[in-house]
């Protein structure tokens, strides 16, 4: 017997209206109001063991607490798996289910499906991470969607494969599947030329990402002062990539001491970009990174200083959200420590 | 420029006394193929084997694929590679369809493809719909990657040559004629519609070669596309990722030149073919789309254009600076290209270079999504692989880049991504 447990607000619990929004965590060891549906639905192969109930402004004045309190009340039924809601266009109450459910599958390890109506605003914090079923606006599509809420939860507890969307009826997650297509792309490439050429309406296959452009800033007016730094996307490591930066998609940055060093030798660091032939970095790290001439500029006396640090990290395949959010965190450590100009080397 | 492609469908491809082809059967006399094949230096235990689709066979480190084909009046194909320079394209071709010769090797540097003849893997290659006649050789220890590459290219292609002799003086099941020329009025107010072809040369052994000659350094040209279909271009790309290489076989079937020459006439005016390197820097990049865009533009004056790319990485350059350029002169554009979004699909497209003009572009796969392959009885090809750890037979999740074939960066394939 599959158990199931149930999660709904004050209202579908039968506890009151508005006027009992503020109510805190509470369960019952059955189902509730809707629940009946579930038990229906799972045919004989399961049961709501428990109903966890919770007001909705007290959700979201008490988001943490809450979610931790339902968490440990779901939790001390062992369920095989939960069912939130639906909550159709209730904004509170989609993003209580959204959260139980997020929370629900990461920390106990059980399928969570909910149910909301497509401009509910807890779609977007956890339709990549869980499956929500599409529903009306109210609850007249309750007994539309219960039994697909089931259905899906029953599939993915039982770890058969999730069909399209449209066959399962959740709300598109947002995540890019391989699909065979009945038209080699090559021939679709060309139907979508002529729709482009005759003016028709066209619909792209990869959507591009929206530019974020930067305007540099003025140069430097006197280098005297300057303390110039290094950054690099070059993946240029200590020796034994000590920080286990990613040699591709990377995530995040890390910077190293250059201090007191006059020039990069092949037993102090490597270069873990998986993108290109690696020897010649290998080689002479200063090709990379041309500390060596660096310092002799800086023995000259053309810019007062180089920074003790270099910045690095592996630019492959990087995504443009996190490369904007490496650079951010790049840029604000330069900018705290007074750097005012740059070095970029690339690969 | 006039191209006849007398085509031979092949059912079966088995070993036998004689090398023949009779009713729809190609026999193939083993030992007079490895005698053939086995001269050079520059190979060590050269092999042959056959897989056929459906059969519980894994081949591995696929370096290439080519179809067998034939000049009959000269007895060789590929011009400048193979057979002594002359013009591709032009006069009669002899094809055995339904074949794939394979060449298959491992070294450190090269990059093979994985091709189940069977199972999920099978569904999403064009490749594992072929009789494969697969032959494979370790390198001589004194031959250094490039030319163990060469060595093995050289093997297959007259590997092709030998089996596609076997057609010469048959009659083809079916002869197709490739011929832009058209009286002008069934012309009159087609849409003309062009192809810019971009080739990928980024170092030892990732490079095409146009009549023989290394594509290291060349510029933007136009190409008849009976040249393309005809072997003027060889790949030689076997230190490229399986997924971002196309091999001969998909050049000389190219999709969106059949296509277009398909619809030509009909729907559309095939204007041509664009071919334009991939150069290492952003200036160089800059003038190839220049001139490509003005070859587009003031030569063909084509309205249209299809752009694909060869290679990852800052070959999105090419193709962005290329669909800019050609949007600047009025000419509407689309561009093929593979995704790279995690082995999940959550990941977001990355992309390293963007134009707002790249508003209409066909997807040809996400390259990371995982593929669980199931055991296989027999293995062609080698005993390990790059990227791939454990006995070859095994059961195994690989991404789906390493199938031979699945993603197709002219679009050979039928792979796509939909939004889940």
């Amino acid at each position: 017997m599959v158990r199931v447990v149930h999660y709904i607000n004050q209202f579908f619990g039968q506890i009151g209206a508005e006027e009992k929004a503020d109510v805190p965590p509470s369960m019952v060891p059955r189902a509730v109001g809707p629940g009946v549906l579930i038990d229906k639905a799972l045919e004989g192969h399961g049961t709501v063991v428990a109903t966890v109930m919770c007001g909705d402004t007290y959700f979201a004045e008490h988001t943490e607490e809450a979610a931790t309190k339902i968490i440990e009340m779901i939790a001390a039924h062992k369920p095989d798996m939960l069912i939130a809601g639906p909550a159709f266009n209730a904004g509170r109450y989609g993003i209580a289910c959204a959260e139980v459910c997020k929370r629900a599958q990461a920390e106990m390890g059980i399928p969570s499906v909910t149910g909301m109506y497509p401009e509910n605003p807890g779609i977007e914090l956890c339709r990549k991470m869980v499956y929500i079923i599409e529903t009306t606006g109210n609850a007249a599509g309750m007994g539309k969607a219960m039994p697909k809420m089931v259905s899906l939860a029953l599939k993915l507890y039982r770890g058969e494969a999730v069909g399209r969307p449209s066959e399962e009826g959740y709300i598109p997650r947002g995540i890019r599947k391989n699909v065979v297509d009945a038209r080699m792309a090559a021939l679709r490439a060309v139907d979508l030329l002529l729709k482009k050429m005759k003016g028709e309406a066209f619909q792209t296959e990869i959507a591009c990402p929206d530019l974020d452009k930067v305007d540099p800033p003025p140069p430097i007016t006197d280098l005297s002062v300057a303390t110039i730094a290094f950054v690099t996307e070059g993946g240029l490591v200590p020796t034994g990539n000590p920080d286990n930066l990613p040699y591709a998609r990377a995530t995040r940055y890390e910077k190293y001491s250059i201090r007191d060093i006059d020039t990069l030798d092949p037993e102090g660091f490597m270069c873990i970009h998986r993108g290109i032939d690696r020897k010649y970095i290998n080689e002479r790290p200063n090709r990379l990174l041309p500390l060596d001439a660096m310092r002799e500029l800086e023995r000259e006396g053309l810019f007062k200083e180089l920074f003790s640090h270099y910045f690095v990290t592996t630019g492959v395949a990087t995504t443009m959200a996190n490369a904007s959010k490496i650079g951010q965190g790049i840029a604000q450590e330069l900018k705290t420590q007074g750097i005012s100009g740059v070095i970029l080397t690339s690969t | 420029m006039k191209l006849e492609m007398q085509e031979y469908e092949v059912r079966d491809v088995r070993f036998g006394k004689k090398t023949a082809y009779a009713k729809g059967v190609l026999t193939i006399n083993k030992d007079e193929l490895l005698n053939y094949i086995s001269t050079d230096a520059r190979l060590e235990g050269m092999d042959v084997g056959i897989a056929k689709p459906g059969e519980e066979t894994r081949i591995v480190n696929v370096l290439e694929l080519t179809e067998p084909r034939i000049k009959p009046d000269t007895g060789d194909y590929y011009p400048g590679m193979l057979a002594p320079l002359g013009r591709a394209g032009q006069g009669t071709t002899n094809v055995l369809k339904n074949v794939a010769v394979l060449e298959c090797g491992f070294a450190t540097g090269l990059f093979g493809g994985l091709l189940d003849m069977t199972g999920p893997a099978s569904l999403l290659t064009p490749y594992a719909k072929r009789i494969n006649v697969c032959i494979s050789a370790e390198p001589a220890s004194s031959a250094n990657m490039k030319e163990y590459g060469l060595a093995l290219k050289q093997a297959g292609m007259k590997t092709g040559v030998y089996l596609a002799k076997a057609t010469v003086g048959m009659t083809p099941g079916e002869v197709k004629t490739y011929d832009l020329a058209r009286d002008a009025k069934s012309l009159a107010g087609l849409p003309r519609v062009a192809y810019l072809y971009q080739l990928h040369n980024h170092g030892e052994a990732r490079e095409p070669f146009i009549y023989g000659h290394n594509s290291e350094d060349f510029f933007s040209t136009i190409l008849h596309p009976n040249e393309i279909i005809d072997g003027a271009i060889v790949s030689f790309h076997y230190n490229t990722s399986t997924a971002i290489k196309n091999p001969t076989y998909t050049v000389t079937n190219h999709p969106v030149i059949l296509d277009l020459y398909r619809r030509h006439g009909k729907e559309i005016n095939f204007v041509g073919v664009v071919i334009a390197p991939e150069p290492p820097s952003l200036t160089e990049k800059k003038r190839i789309a220049l001139m490509s865009a003005t070859l587009l533009k003031e030569v063909l004056n084509a309205e249209g254009v299809i752009v694909s790319k060869e290679g990852g990485g800052h070959t999105d350059v090419d193709i962005m600076e290329n669909c800019e350029q050609c949007e600047k002169l009025g000419i509407r554009t689309v561009l093929l290209d593979n995704e790279f979004v995690g082995p999940d699909g959550t990941g977001e497209l990355p992309i390293i270079c963007i134009t707002s003009s790249a508003n209409a572009m066909v997807s040809v796969g996400n390259f990371e999504e995982t593929i669980e392959l199931p055991g296989m009885k027999r293995v062609i090809g080698g005993t390990r692989m790059p990227d791939i750890v454990g006995e070859m037979h095994e059961k195994r999740t690989i991404p789906v880049s390493l199938v031979a074939g699945a993603i197709s960066q002219v679009g050979f394939t039928y792979l796509r991504t939909e939004v889940w």
